[in-house]
């Protein structure tokens, strides 16, 4: 079975063919770079991906905390790190790159911003 | 109060920032951005997604992140920065009146970068019939309301264009616990890039609607729901495609728009094209000494492709000021052709022996696509692009030899392969 894959690693978004054989990758074709085969291969088998969000900041009226996973997570699992992040409050200062939680689905959350 | 500086920027978004960093590295040392906001950034510091930086830093960046590296570039340099702080009007002798908390603050430059930045299409644009409920809002400013001071738009939304803009709030609205209904779009295509539909819309099942309008608003006191039809060829919504959709939140993605008021003031001609500032390929106005780039000058995909043209238009302006003004504003004119929406720059200075870099986009999908750029006479330049989208923005390089060889205005045009 052949499926369609938008590369979303940039913004060229090529389009990729993966030929399929059951649950594994037999062939594939139309990517522009190393990194797009790759995802592609991720995307017909486990796929994953990034996520960003936003931490209430307790001590900041009317300011949020911009974060991100420092890694892409499964892709089913985006609401769980939703759920997560909106159960954190962290305390300002917090400073962009500062981790905020360790190990949510498999992946730290970092800060993306200052807050001071 | 009178205060001189050599080069004042305008605007301390993506583009400001960049100009002011290659302007001073430049060797023009006397660089300062003034910015209304109480901070730089612009509109990065509402784009907590990620996708930026991989041109300009081979990495995946939120716009937060994109920032913070420019915010740091700026103190490293000392470049001096005034926030909360409007400019409310410039002239051709490159005075600039601002005003803040303080009072009025009257800056004698040398040379001006308009970066401005663009601003969004509001409803009263699209002629949408019905009441006027709260929970419409433009998509960045819901975008703001949310990512930067954490309030809820709403709980049942319709989106209404498919830009960008549109498209990564759909995401958002969704992640927020939001429930996107529908993004409509009126043309038969998204103009958003192709990894947006499938990051922000396929991977939450958010249905797009192509040939799509919302036709009627509907509610008094808030939102209670939108008409969406189908629009026929001339986009005229086809009455007996309405369907109501129940919502108390309608986003709008309909296009930006580069904020030029200044540039008016100052006499810099506007092209109706872009929107902007028509820019030789200094990025110089038709007024001697202006400067411009970024989404003032005309609405760009990607930041990275902002940093890089607002270096040129940096760059130069430090050239201008430390020659003491010695580019002529003398130059033939590159011209848009067959399918080509609007080119930048529009104007060429020949005497200037550099490679020459053109942006444009075409007014169609064309998927693949071959470029040709010729003279009057005979053609200079070639570029068979892949996929040609009015979506993205398309580069098209000619060699300084071939630019020796240019002795009367340039077209570009585009022609679809099959
Ligand atoms: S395959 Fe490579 S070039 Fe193509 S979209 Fe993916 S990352 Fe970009």
């Amino acid at each position: 079975m052949e499926k369609s894959v938008v590369c979303i690693l940039c913004p060229k978004g090529c389009a990729i063919k993966v030929d399929m054989v059951k649950d594994t990758v037999k062939e594939v074709c139309g990517y522009g770079c190393i990194r797009g085969k790759e995802y592609a291969v991720s995307e017909c088998t486990h796929p994953i991906r990034s996520v960003t969000g936003l931490v209430r900041v307790s001590n900041r009226e009317y300011v949020m905390l911009s974060v991100k996973t420092d890694k892409a997570v499964p892709k089913e699992k985006i609401f769980d790190v939703i759920e997560k992040l909106n159960a954190i409050c962290v305390d300002a200062p917090v400073y962009i790159g500062d981790i905020i939680q360790r190990d949510i689905c498999g992946a730290d959350i970092v800060a993306t911003k200052t807050v001071l | 109060m009178l205060i001189e500086h050599n080069i004042v920027v305008i605007g301390g978004g993506p583009a400001g920032m960049a100009a002011a960093v290659a302007a001073f590295d430049g060797g023009e040392k006397d660089v300062i951005i003034i910015d209304r906001e109480d901070e730089t950034g612009g509109v990065l510091r509402q784009c907590i997604h990620n996708g930026f930086g991989l041109h300009k830093f081979g990495c995946e960046l939120t716009g937060p992140e994109y920032a913070e590296i420019y915010r740091n570039k700026i103190s490293e340099r000392g470049i001096k920065l005034y926030c909360n702080t409007t400019v409310v009007s410039i002239d051709n002798s490159k005075t600039v009146v601002a005003q803040n908390r303080d009072g009025i603050l009257k800056i004698k430059a040398k040379a001006i970068i308009l970066a401005m930045g663009c601003r969004e299409r509001s409803r009263g644009a699209l002629n949408i019939c019905g009441t006027r409920p709260a929970g419409i809002y433009s998509a960045g400013a819901a975008q703001r309301l949310i990512n930067c001071y954490g309030l809820r738009v709403g709980e049942r939304a319709v989106i209404l264009g498919s830009g960008d803009i549109g498209l990564i709030m759909a995401r958002r609205l969704t992640l927020q616990g939001i429930k996107v209904e529908a993004v409509c779009e009126i043309m038969p295509y998204s103009g958003g890039l192709v990894r947006n539909i499938t990051q922000c819309l396929d991977d939450f099942g958010i249905p797009l609607y192509l040939k799509t309008t919302v036709s009627k608003i509907h509610g008094s006191k808030r939102l209670e729901g939108v008409t969406i039809a189908q629009v026929d060829d001339n986009n005229k919504a086809i009455t007996d495609t309405e369907r109501y959709i129940p919502c108390d939140t309608l986003l709008l993605s309909v296009g930006l728009i580069p904020e030029n008021e200044l540039s008016n003031m100052a006499g810099v001609e506007l092209d109706a094209l872009t929107g902007g500032a028509v820019v030789d390929q200094n990025r110089q106005t038709t007024v001697d000494g202006i400067f411009a780039c970024g989404n003032a000058l005309h609405v760009h995909d990607l930041v990275d492709y902002v940093s890089d043209e607002a270096e040129i238009a940096g760059r130069n302006a430090a050239q201008y000021c430390l020659r003491d003004g010695s580019f002529s504003t003398d130059a033939i004119c590159i011209t848009k052709g067959k399918n080509i929406k609007y080119v930048v720059p529009q104007r060429v200075d020949l005497r200037q022996k550099d490679n020459l870099a053109i942006y444009l986009r075409v007014d169609k999908p064309l998927g693949r696509a071959l470029f040709t750029v010729k003279t009057e006479k005979e053609i200079i330049a070639k570029k068979l692009q892949i996929r040609a989208v009015p979506g993205e923005m398309i580069k098209i390089d000619i060699n300084k030899n071939q630019i020796e060889r240019v002795g009367s205005n340039i077209e570009i045009s585009a022609e679809a392969l099959n």
